[in-house]
Parts: structure tokens; C-alpha cells; sequence
């Protein structure tokens, strides 16, 4: 098992490395002047003249003027020792741009995926036992509407119905700006800004994991160990979580690692709706200002999730099934 | 041993989610200005009916960032913070027709002198009366610092614009770390300084401008550092280094870098927060504050920005979520806010839009480098109708480069009725002005004109924003009714991300798209001669990014901008040659100048706007009703 990882963690350090040429070539091909983004608010408020100077000294300032080699040296060595690089359009530390939102975007998310799977786990079992009856059809129309309507859609019914016709939650944001009270409070006043877009994130993600995991179930309980179970006599509840589910655990670990891999990344009708300050928001935002910097180290970041997201879930298939061998 | 692997599975899984919300443990920080303690653990008590009082929330659909200092990133919301904590000690003020006035609450004299070198120094002596928001007194020395800290390469070295004393002699020297005094920049006495303008930018029109300098907190933003004069000029000791500034100005680990938590400021109101999870911001009255510049304090305690969408920003309005939403344009929420007001629940103002949207020609190559062809496309649509369509009547259509709300249209809307030529759908009118000018229509449908020898078809290239309602509108509007007369417009439609990209830069010679779809603000005031000069610095950019080279716009401009200050007969004549010269050039046609709202809560009173006194201003005078 350590050679197996040690291996893979050497891989890792090639493909990611591979994978920083590559994006920093895309981005470099990008047809946009980031010069141009940086003295975007300078405008036509200047001279000419001071224009020219301020051009020239970001030139300078993104080592612009130097080979594309040394920039991609100069920029990998950053992100190596911790400095994500500089956002073109907020002129500030990416880090400092993505600290809040990648935390409130993994906040929201974990809440939501323990939900998701909290309800989703026992709704798709009952499904696939009650395949056919009026519970499996009504869980099927719910889970279809959720999944199919357009999220923006979904939002602006959550937000007139639940914020606005019957005002039980906040309309947007994460926060009531200037409230003062005890730590308690803030926190009770912060869960009051989340629920009504967990309750628009849970319901949109219920339908691909239910069915997903009615269809699992659905295969496992034809398997003849599951007749044989039923054939001994052993009583239902036993037959579908002991014999049947664990045969359908490898659907639910995969399920819930591409989950986890996807934490990071937020969304972005949901986030921009109800003023959620997350990823989703930011990546959108960082490409249409031509911030190119965000969205890099962001892809840069991204890659090393998915690259140890995976690691993991080959770990954890092989810890849940026997029958998987890692070498 | 099944069970223990199905344990070890499940155990891997949970660590490695909980690992995630580690990972989200600690919250969005709110940036506390240091030496605050927290909130105490009861809301705040409201203050003394005597002082400013209540709570006002303005909605802002633009996203507010961390920055609360000049000379890095500028957007609308934080423009507005930026002057409601640092504004207010200006040597000029705007007044409230938009006009900038020596601001009397912070100069005590003011003396200008034409020097025989062409220069011109403006020395300012100061009131002694105003402290900074932590009872520091406020004296020449902030201001002379402000220049100098925003003109020095230290202040470069973080990112910043240092560009504080461009206008000044010595300036070039000053930045380049030449030499540590700025000549041109003097500190007289505790509450006296001068500036002395370099003799290039003189004559100017508007010379005041080079002389709004405001302060920024000496002894907070350069501990250690002295300031001094020896007669030559003002200089900071060595203690001023890069090092000095990072920790001071950009630092941002801490959280108390001035850029980003500005704790010592002297306008109306202080930061009292920035909430970085839900990019909020607080703000309360700073009652060190001197008064605006008629000697008004500003009446509410506390104001908070706080951020909006579009689609929700009414419904927060009338539940009481927000009390005022500035700026209001699109068509559908002014609609929703107008119910409102009919409903009781809001009132509204209104004022013009300092600019329009447009379409931009290029007009140096192809087709649209004659006025002519410019003329007929404008010629091609009716203005009024497209007006209608896109933003409902909360517009309206304007001739030339002016807008309702410009004195200079205000004071001479008769004249320039009658001396403008007035752009409608006049297709007949269009087709005179073209074979007038030897465009002759072809057998292909497309008018062609010889130009140095060769054929040149009427074929625009137009480079549009794909989901755009402007280009939606200009495609089933313009396009067809040019088509009809032999002026065949192609559009290539890109993303806006790459729209900018795909527009002709500063150093291209050959242009591959003519006419775009745009818009533009006027400057408060407003000099054209930097988009009109013919001079090669001004050339494309920010410039003139119309690329048009016409000798009687370059006069006109230059004659403005470079005029001796003080005779505003002479300087208004030379405005309406310019709106007349730009109505006939066309090098941009004006498509709609918005109707601007401001809806607000029926408790906020006093609050008047204008198109050049917005928010900034307007709120230190407003009150809030019991």
C-alpha cells in the first residue's frame, strides 16, 4: 500500500507539473492584454504620457517584458512556494481574493452533500424496494422536477415563495450586515442566510444521486446472494442493508468521492441568486473582468484536488472491497 | 473481516470530508480597525438624539471589494466609500450643481502665482481646526505627505498608480528615486503648502483641478518619518522605504494595511467594518468630522452598503431589507420600483446620465472614414423608436456630445436645436448625402465610391457582444434599413469577454472592424481635447479611440482645454463649435442617454441628487425620519 501510494504520489508531482505548462500556454494564448485589465480604472483620466508609465511599469511589474520560459518559471515557483499570484482586476493577492468565497463555497457544500446524502441514501433504497408502487413514482416526479428545471428557475420560485409571499427566510446574502450580538447569535443569524439556498442546492442535487442509487439497489437486489438471503429466511431489513446494500456501497463511495472532489467548486446560478460569496461566483466573475490570474491559480488548484481527490477514492474502494487489489 | 474494511471505508470517507470542513472552520473575517473591540454583546444602543442617529442601508448590485484607498482599483461602490471616509478635506469641493468650488471649510486663503518660467504655483493656507478621526490634528504636513507618498516609488512598488503629482515640477525626478526632494511640491508652515504646476500644462481651462489635493494621515501611514522643507522642495527622511509602505499601506496578512482598513480617515464617516464573507460594509458618522464644505455634519449614524442582485433588489426594497438603491437603469426594475412608489411604499428621483451609449466608428480606414457614410448609417435609424424599445422611455436621444443634464445644453438648448442636425430614420436624406459624396450604388445592391484609384464597396465591419440587447436591437433595426439604401453592415458577434480583446489596440495599424457598439460617461468637467487630438500620444487607447483626424476638432478641443481659466464666455463658445463639429463629424452616433433612479425608503428625506451630485454628497445632507 505505501509503494502504491508513494508511486502514485510521484505521478501526481509529473501530471501536475505537465498540467501547469499546459494551462499556463492556454492562458498565455488567451487573446486579452492584461496589461490593459490593470489600467482598466485609469481610463481616460490620465495623460497620455502618465498612461505610457503606468503601462510600462505593470509590464515590468508582470515580468511581460521577459522570455515566456522565465514567466512560467517566475510564476511556478510562486504558486510552489505558496503565492497564487496577483489578481489583475481586484489588485490585490489571489489568495486574498479567494480566501472568503472558497470557504463559504465549502461550507455550503459539505452542509449540502450531508444532506443530499442523508436524504437521498434511504429515499433511492425505498425506491428501488417500492419499484413500481406510488412511493418509487411520486419520488421519481420530485426528483425529476428538481433535477430538470433550471436552477434559476428554482431560485426565483424559492426566493418569491419562502422570502418573499411566505418570508420565513432571507432573500440573499450570508449575513445581517452590522448585527451585533453574542457569538451564538451571529452564527444562528448566519444559518438563517443559508437555508433557503441549501434548501434550492438540495433539492436540484437529490435527483441524480436517488436515482442513481434506486439503480444500484435495484441491480443488487436481483443478485441471487440477495435471494438466497431471502431464501434462508432472513427478514427484509437485513436482506436490503446488510446483503443488498453492501453490495451497492461501491456506487454510493464513488458517488460521494466525486462529490467531495467537486466541494471546491461552487455554483453559480445559486451563488449569484442568493448572494452566496462563493467559488462559483468568483470563477464566473474573474473570467468575463479577464482576470486571468484568479482563474489560473484556481485551475491550478483545482487540478491538485482532483489529482488527490482520486488517490483517495482508489484508497477507499480498495479498504471497502476485497476484490480491489492496489499494486 | 468484512466489517472492519466496510468501517475502514466509511472511517476514510468521513476524514476525508471532515478534512474539508476544516478547511472551513474559520469564518469570513470581518476587518475590525485595530485597537476596536468587538461588538458588545447587546445591540448598540442608537445615539443621542443630538448627534447623527439611525441607520440607513444602501443596496449595491456592483460587488464591493476590499479596497478603501486611492490608486488601485476605482468601482462605483467603493468610490462612493472612498468619499464618504476620506472626502470632506479637499481644497475644492463639489457643490450642488456638480461644480468644484474652493472648499472654505478647509482653505483659509488661497494664492496663485503666474511664475516667469511658465509655471504657475498655487499656495493654499489651511484652517487649523480639523483633527483626523483619532484627534490628530490635521495639518499641512498630511497634505504635503499625500503627494509625496502618492507619487513615490515606494507607493509604485505596491501595485499602486503613483501619479499624485503628475502636474508638478519635479515630478519626473521625484518618481524615477532621482532625488528624494519634489521640487515642486512645497511645505510652508504648519498649515501652509504650494504646488507648482510644470509650464506644459498651462494654460489650462480648468488649472484648479491640478490643485484638489487632500490629506492622508501622516503620522499613521509614515511612523518615524519626518517630513521637511529646506527651501527646495518637500522631502521625506530614509526611514521612507518600500518596506516602510508595504507594512503600512498593502499589508494585508493582518488585516491592517491602510488600503484594506482604513482606521484613521477624516471625512463624514469612519470604516467600521468590511465583512469579506458577504462583502458588506459599515460605516458610522466620524463626529471629528469639520463639515462639508457649507459646514453641514452629516445627520445618520450609521450607513451600511450592502450587496443586491437585480432580479430581487425591489422585493428587498419594499420589505425593508434595503433603504436606498442608487442608480437605477434597467427597465424592468424601474418599473417595479415605480410600483412601489405609486404603492406608497418608496420615493424616487431621477437624474441624467453624464453620457450615453453609443456606436463607435474608427474612422481613419474603409467606409467609415467618411463623415458621409457615418452620417447615413445615422441616417438609418430611428433613434427615437430604438429608444423606446431598449429602455422603455427612461431615455432619451441627444444629437451630439452632450447630455440633458450638461450646463452647456442647459444654457443653449435653443441654439443648438436649431444649429444641430437632428439624426432620425431618413433614408432619402441618407441616399442624398452619399451619391453627394460619390457613393454610386453597384449592381450587387452595395453603394461603391473610388477612393485613390480603387473601388471601395460600403461593406461595415461591426463587431458586437453576443447577448446583447443593444446588438439585438441595431441587427433588426439598422442593418436592414441600411441594407436597403447599398450600405451593408456585416456583424461579427463575440463574447464580451474577448470584445475588448477583438477591438483595434493602441499600436495596430490595420483595422479590421469599423463600428462597434459602446457607451461612454463624460468627465465632470468635460475636456475632449484628449479624445480628439491629433497629436501621436493621444492616438487610439483611452484616447482618441475613434481614430479620426480632423484638424477642426483637434482646434476646437485644444483651444478649450488650453484656454487662460477665467473667461467662461469664451471657453461655452468654444464648447458649442465642438458639439456642432462632432454633430456633423459623427464619429460616434449617440443611441440613449439613461433616466437614472434612485429609489429609496419614504423615511430617508432631504435627499437630492443630481446627475454630477450623486450619493456621495446628497446623503450628508439627508436625515431620517422618526
Amino acid at each position: 500500500m505505501a509503494v502504491y501510494i508513494l508511486k502514485r504520489l510521484g505521478f501526481m508531482v509529473v501530471v501536475f507539473f505537465i498540467v501547469t505548462m499546459m494551462l499556463f500556454l492556454i492562458f498565455k494564448a488567451v487573446p486579452v492584454d492584461p496589461v490593459n485589465l490593470w489600467l482598466a480604472d485609469t481610463g481616460a483620466n490620465v495623460k497620455p504620457e502618465q498612461y505610457e508609465q503606468m503601462r510600462q511599469q505593470v509590464i515590468s511589474q508582470l515580468r511581460l517584458d521577459q522570455p515566456l520560459a522565465i514567466q512560467y518559471v517566475y510564476w511556478i515557483s510562486n504558486l510552489i512556494s505558496g503565492n497564487m499570484g496577483y489578481s489583475g482586476f481586484h489588485k490585490a493577492p489571489v489568495r486574498q481574493v479567494v480566501s472568503s468565497p472558497i470557504r463559504a463555497t465549502v461550507k455550503m457544500n459539505i452542509v449540502n452533500l450531508v444532506l443530499v446524502f442523508i436524504i437521498s441514501i434511504p429515499l433511492g433504497i425505498r425506491s428501488a424496494v417500492k419499484r413500481g408502487k406510488a412511493f418509487d413514482n411520486s419520488v421519481q416526479v420530485v426528483t425529476i422536477l428538481g433535477y430538470s428545471l433550471p436552477t434559476f428557475i428554482t431560485c426565483i420560485l424559492a426566493i418569491w415563495l419562502l422570502a418573499v409571499k411566505i418570508p420565513l427566510f432571507e432573500m440573499g446574502g450570508m449575513a445581517t450586515p452590522n448585527l451585533k450580538g453574542s457569538w451564538l447569535t451571529l452564527e444562528l443569524d448566519k444559518i438563517k442566510y443559508m437555508i433557503l439556498p441549501l434548501i434550492v442546492m438540495t433539492f436540484t442535487s437529490l435527483g441524480g444521486l436517488t436515482r442513481y442509487i434506486r439503480a444500484a439497489m435495484i441491480e443488487a437486489l436481483s443478485l441471487d446472494c440477495v435471494r438466497t438471503a431471502r431464501a434462508k429466511g432472513l427478514k427484509e431489513k437485513v436482506v436490503i442493508y446488510s446483503h443488498a446494500m453492501r453490495n451497492g456501497q461501491i456506487t454510493v463511495i464513488t458517488a460521494l468521492t466525486n462529490w467531495f472532489i467537486g466541494i471546491f467548486g461552487g455554483s453559480l446560478m445559486i451563488e449569484n441568486l442568493f448572494l452566496w460569496n462563493g467559488m462559483g461566483r468568483v470563477m464566473f466573475m474573474s473570467v468575463r473582468n479577464n482576470d486571468w490570474a484568479v482563474v489560473f491559480a484556481m485551475s491550478m488548484f483545482y487540478v491538485l484536488i482532483a489529482l488527490v481527490g482520486h488517490l483517495f477514492v482508489d484508497l477507499i474502494y480498495a479498504a471497502a472491497d476485497p476484490r480491489i487489489r492496489l499494486t | 473481516m468484512k466489517k472492519p474494511r466496510t468501517i475502514v471505508a466509511l472511517l476514510l470517507a468521513a476524514i476525508f470530508v471532515l478534512s474539508g470542513m476544516t478547511a472551513c472552520q474559520t469564518d469570513g473575517q470581518q476587518q475590525q480597525p485595530a485597537g476596536q473591540t468587538e461588538p458588545a454583546a447587546e445591540p448598540a444602543a442608537e445615539p443621542a438624539s443630538s448627534g447623527p442617529s439611525g441607520t440607513i442601508t444602501i443596496g449595491e448590485t456592483t460587488e464591493i471589494n476590499a479596497d478603501f484607498m486611492t490608486g488601485w482599483t476605482n468601482v462605483s461602490p467603493n468610490s462612493r466609500i472612498k468619499s464618504l471616509i476620506h472626502g470632506g478635506n479637499d481644497t475644492y469641493a463639489i457643490d450642488p450643481q456638480g461644480q468644484y468650488q474652493l472648499n472654505t471649510r478647509v482653505v483659509e486663503n488661497l494664492a496663485t502665482a503666474d511664475n516667469e518660467d511658465g509655471t504657475k504655483t498655487f499656495t493654499f493656507e489651511l484652517t487649523g481646526d480639523r483633527v483626523w478621526s483619532d484627534g490628530t490634528p490635521i495639518t499641512a504636513k498630511d497634505y504635503v505627505f499625500a503627494l509625496l507618498m502618492t507619487s513615490s516609488p515606494e507607493f509604485q512598488a505596491l501595485g499602486a498608480n503613483a501619479i499624485g503629482g503628475y502636474d508638478y515640477v519635479g515630478y519626473d525626478a521625484y518618481l524615477a528615486g532621482e532625488t528624494k526632494v519634489f521640487t515642486g511640491i512645497r511645505l510652508l508652515g504648519e498649515q501652509s503648502l504650494s504646488v507648482t504646476v510644470k509650464a506644459e500644462e498651462l494654460p489650462q481651462y480648468y488649472d484648479y483641478l491640478m490643485a484638489v489635493i487632500g490629506p492622508y494621515p501622516f503620522h499613521h501611514l509614515a511612523p518615524g518619518v519626518t517630513l521637511s522643507d529646506d527651501g527646495e522642495g518637500a522631502y521625506m527622511s530614509d526611514e521612507w522605504t518600500p518596506e516602510l509602505a508595504q507594512q503600512t499601506i498593502s499589508n494585508d496578512s493582518d488585516g491592517t494595511g491602510y488600503r484594506y482598513n482604513p482606521t484613521v480617515t477624516c471625512g463624514a464617516y469612519k470604516l467600521v467594518s468590511f465583512d469579506t464573507t458577504d462583502l458588506s460594509v459599515v460605516l458610522e458618522a466620524n463626529p471629528n468630522f469639520c463639515g462639508t464644505w457649507d459646514g453641514v455634519m452629516p445627520s445618520i449614524q450609521t450607513i451600511i452598503f450592502r450587496r443586491q442582485t437585480q432580479a430581487t433588489q425591489m422585493q428587498e426594497l419594499e420589505n425593508g431589507v434595503v433603504d436606498l438603491i442608487p442608480g437605477v437603469s434597467a427597465v424592468a426594475q424601474i418599473e417595479e420600483g415605480l410600483a412601489l412608489v405609486d404603492n406608497g411604499v418608496a420615493v424616487n428621483d431621477t437624474f441624467y446620465r453624464y453620457g450615453y451609449g453609443l456606436i463607435r466608428f474608427h474612422c481613419d480606414q474603409g467606409p467609415t472614414s467618411f463623415a458621409s457614410v457615418r452620417q447615413a448609417i445615422a441616417f438609418c435609424l430611428d433613434r427615437e423608436e430604438f429608444n423606446r424599445a431598449y429602455a422603455s422611455g427612461y431615455a432619451i436621444t441627444v444629437d451630439s456630445a452632450y447630455s440633458l443634464a450638461h450646463y452647456i445644453y442647459q444654457d443653449n438648448k435653443e441654439y443648438l436645436e436649431e444649429n444641430l442636425i437632428h439624426y432620425t430614420l431618413d433614408p432619402e436624406r441618407a441616399v442624398e448625402i452619399l451619391e453627394a459624396d460619390g457613393w454610386m450604388m453597384g449592381e450587387d445592391g452595395i453603394r461603391h465610391k473610388e477612393v485613390d484609384g480603387e473601388d471601395m464597396p460600403l461593406v461595415v465591419e461591426w463587431l458586437s457582444s453576443t447577448d446583447n440587447t443593444v446588438s439585438d436591437l441595431l441587427r433588426t433595426m439598422l442593418v436592414p434599413e441600411a441594407a436597403k439604401i447599398g450600405i451593408k453592415i456585416n456583424e461579427t458577434a463575440v463574447s464580451s469577454v474577448l470584445d475588448a480583446a477583438s477591438r483595434r489596440g493602441i499600436r495596430d495599424e490595420e483595422a479590421q472592424y469599423f463600428m462597434f457598439n459602446m457607451a461612454l460617461n463624460f468627465g465632470n468637467p468635460d475636456l475632449p481635447y484628449n479624445s480628439y487630438s491629433l497629436r501621436e500620444e493621444f492616438w487610439g487607447g483611452n484616447y482618441n479611440n475613434n481614430y479620426i483626424r480632423d484638424e477642426e476638432l483637434d482646434r476646437i478641443t485644444g483651444e478649450m482645454y488650453y484656454m487662460e481659466p477665467g473667461n467662461k464666455e469664451a471657453f461655452d463658445e468654444k464648447y458649442l463649435e465642438y458639439i456642432i463639429r462632432y454633430n456633423e463629424l459623427m464619429p460616434n452616433i449617440p443611441l440613449y442617454s439613461n433616466t437614472y433612479f434612485d429609489f429609496y425608503s419614504p423615511r430617508l428625506q432631504n435627499y437630492d441628487i443630481d446627475s454630477l451630485y450623486d450619493l456621495r454628497y446628497a446623503i450628508l445632507y439627508a436625515t431620517l425620519a422618526e
